[in-house]
């Protein structure tokens, strides 16, 4: 069934699939670090959605949407445009080139990032592992 | 001595006597190898204001402790000289396999100084030299006079040398090793080539002694897993270094039309994304190195058909960009182009697109360019400019001086877009989108560069680089003084990496921590992270040394006019140009200990490194005059 994205269920969905990957848990077992995934409005859509994750040696502690950026500090902010991070999450694009092309950006210790390149991959691919269902 | 060979060869060509010497250990613990090494060599032995293309100019190759072993990456030599093309201090550095085959021929590096009466190649082989005849060699391309060499003396040799435009005495001619790997800046080649050097021949099976070997394997094994799990791998091996033209162009410093803009609008058909799904058909990878960046590509027909290595993100800024040209077939054959010819890709690419602009601006007309009309955007021109350059034909016999000594002959104003500093013609990095990237190529000794410290790599793609402590750019819009601090230890900690044998990237992924384990392992001395930072900036003020006996001045350390002047007009830096570089380098020449009104090393500072015998001569220097 897929989830709409956007409301809590779909960060509860994307909790489960990131505590039920092996793959995740392998490439993430030495990741310390919260994040934001900062979707932002564009001419597509115009909501502006922030997702807190929790993740701390392969596994989610907690996955939440804020609707206040200032309500936590965390070690990374994932962003992109609506369209681009849509892309992404219905495969079209991986997610190393979109960084390397500026379509989405992060910010924070690129350190764990550049030494863990797939903790972030395989982060990407539980969000990919249920089916998402976008607002028109 | 460990990790060294323990031997340098001497040649001189004027009297083609060969001679050899122990290496000195002090200098190894002092400067370590490779680029440092061979830096104090040429303190020592060229004297102040000497021809570069002279007979007492000398021509060093160097290979460093970890060059030839187990080490990631560490397949690396370098060439010093002193430059004909800025008239200071020239490094020049290259990968492939040919560093490994020099150490293994028994020599830890090359001294040549002289000239030949006639043209030569040296051959060194398991602890013998001997000069040999070149004039079968002389006036053949790279690729030629390496197979030629290979047939003469067989497989088990490696080449580097020189192609018709180092013989041609092009100021900005490369050298080559491998066919393709090029120790391509500040006219190295032009060097060589004015020396009657052809080509250097280097085989052999000497073996390379290591202090504690287990403890070496183990530490490299670690370093290897390290750099294979890493990003730096994951997206070079895949797209090679044209990964960044993307993340360059979007924040609006690519280079285009000579520097007019900093956005090229067609980036999607030169991109390292479009090479990889278009003309790659193999990846490469130096010796020992566990990423392959270098891109094997063909063009298998029509114009532009050839067949080589590349292009690379520097030779994608200069041709394509810096050029205007929308055509990624073009720039490939230009970039094996100049591999063949022995031609710095960056220093041909943007006098090229220099020559362009004065065109259509009138300073050059038809007459000047013997009927080429110069056009952004139209590959046959610069494609046949590469081959007058060369050549030294035509409108390419002015054009082979390079972008400063050609707008000196235009004049009408053409200095002021005339993108060089110290003579040296710039990399793909716009400094008005990234504005300590101004500071790193007005201070930079070898002229306009960005390896020397690499700070484009956290200013322009927020990479940081894990040998330093703290590479941050917080802003890389903002000229923020303080952060002078991030690009001297930059230019400290790289330089290490010209002087072990190992390539930058490595620099990227692995910490200084990582590094000294390897290199005490190595050499079997006590070898800290302080020691890694001081050898560096050791070896940094060494070469400011000569540039200041060479009569640097602060001056010297400025930026083109069109940098300082000239907001750029689109993109994500529109509105920006290099405002305060007189304050970034008061702040650059503090945190160095430099004086800041000559931009010399103090004598405090000489002292502090150890480089006391360079205090009285450079006190004595006239401002602006070589000693």
């Amino acid at each position: 069934m897929a989830i709409t994205f956007g409301p809590q269920e779909w960060a509860d969905a994307l909790k489960q699939a990131i505590d039920a990957s092996q793959a995740y848990k392998e490439a993430a077992k030495k990741w310390e670090g919260d994040m934001y995934i900062i979707i932002d409005p564009d001419s597509a859509y115009s909501h502006r959605h922030i997702v807190y994750l929790d993740l701390w040696h392969g596994e989610c502690r907690e996955a939440r949407v804020v609707e206040d950026e200032g309500e936590k500090d965390p070690k990374y902010r994932v962003f992109g445009p609506f369209t681009n991070m849509k892309k992404i999450l219905d495969k079209e694009v991986d997610p190393v080139r979109s960084m390397m092309t500026g379509k989405i950006s992060v910010k924070g210790d690129m350190v764990q990032i550049m030494r863990m390149p797939r903790a972030a991959v395989e982060l990407v691919n539980c969000m990919t592992a249920f089916e998402t269902e976008f607002p028109q | 001595m460990f990790g060294y060979m323990g031997r340098i060869l001497r040649v001189d060509l004027t009297d083609g006597k060969i001679t050899e010497e122990s290496l000195n250990e002090d200098d190894c613990r002092m400067y370590l190898g490779g680029s440092g090494l061979a830096t104090k060599y040429l303190w020592n032995e060229v004297p102040g204001g000497a021809d570069p293309l002279g007979p007492e100019n000398e021509l060093i190759f160097m290979t460093g402790p970890l060059t030839g072993t187990e080490s990631p990456s560490a397949g690396r030599y370098c060439v010093v000289t002193k430059s004909p093309l800025t008239g200071f201090w020239a490094e020049a550095n290259s990968g492939g396999s040919w560093g490994v085959y020099l150490k293994n021929s028994g020599f830890d590096g090359i001294i040549f100084r002289g000239i030949s009466p006639k043209p030569v190649f040296l051959v060194i082989d398991d602890g013998k030299a001997e000069l040999r005849d070149a004039g079968d060699l002389w006036g053949k391309g790279v690729s030629e006079t390496d197979r030629l060499i290979k047939e003469e003396l067989g497989e088990d040799f490696n080449v580097a040398c020189i192609g018709i435009a180092g013989e041609n005495l092009v100021k900005y001619a490369a050298i080559i090793n491998d066919v393709h790997r090029a120790a391509g800046r500040c006219g190295v080649g032009t060097v060589m080539g004015s020396k009657r050097l052809k080509a250097v021949a280097a085989g052999g099976t000497q073996e390379i002694k290591i202090a504690n070997q287990e403890a070496f394997s183990e530490t490299s094994r670690t370093n290897y897993d390290l750099i294979n799990e890493s990003m730096l791998k994951m997206t070079l091996e895949t797209y090679g270094t044209a990964m960044n033209t993307d993340l360059v162009n979007v924040r609006g410093g690519f280079p285009t039309r000579n520097w007019q803009s900093g956005v090229f609008p067609d980036i999607d058909k030169i991109s390292g994304i479009t090479l990889e799904s278009t003309l790659l058909v193999d990846r490469k990878h130096c010796y020992a190195c566990p990423i392959s960046c270098c891109r094997v590509s063909v063009v298998r027909s029509g114009p532009y058909a050839c067949k080589g290595e590349g292009p690379e993100f520097e030779t994608i800024g200069a041709f394509g960009a810096m050029c205007a040209l929308e055509n990624l077939e073009a720039v490939t054959l230009a970039h094996n182009l100049c591999d063949d010819y022995g031609l710095d890709v960056i220093s041909a690419g943007s006098t090229i697109a220099f020559a362009i602009e004065c065109y259509e601006k009138g300073i050059l007309t038809k007459d000047d360019t013997g009927g080429l009309e110069l056009k952004f955007g139209d590959p046959s021109p610069v494609i046949e400019l590469v081959h007058l350059v060369a050549k030294r034909e035509g409108i390419g016999d002015l054009l082979a001086e390079g972008t400063r000594r050609v707008a000196a002959s235009l004049g009408k104003g053409s200095e002021d877009f005339a993108m060089h500093v110290k003579g040296l013609e710039l990399p793909a990095y716009d400094p008005r989108a990234a504005k300590i990237c101004g500071l790193a190529f007005a201070t930079a000794n070898r002229g306009g560069d960005h390896m020397t410290a690499w700070v484009e790599m956290p200013a322009f793609i927020d990479v940081p680089i894990l040998c330093v402590e703290d590479s941050r750019i917080e802003d890389a819009m903002v000229e923020n003084p303080a952060e002078a601090r991030v690009l001297k230890d930059l230019e400290d900690v790289l330089t290490v990496f010209d002087c072990v044998g190992t390539c930058k990237f490595m620099g990227v992924a692995l910490s200084a921590e990582d590094w000294v384990d390897m290199i005490s392992n190595c050499v079997g001395w006590e070898f800290s992270v302080s020691d890694f930072r001081s050898v560096g900036e050791r070896v940094y003020n060494l070469a400011r040394a000569f540039n200041v006996r060479e009569g640097l001045v602060r001056a010297d350390d400025t930026l083109p006019g069109r940098l300082l002047n000239e907001p750029l007009p689109e993109g994500a830096a529109a509105g920006h140009k290099v405002e305060k570089l007189d304050e970034m380098l008061d702040a650059y020449y503090e945190f160095r200990g430099w004086d800041k009104t000559t931009g010399r090393p103090t004598a405090e500072k000489l002292r502090e490194l150890g480089l006391d015998y360079v205090i009285d001569v450079i006190e004595g220097c006239n401002h602006g005059h070589y000693c």
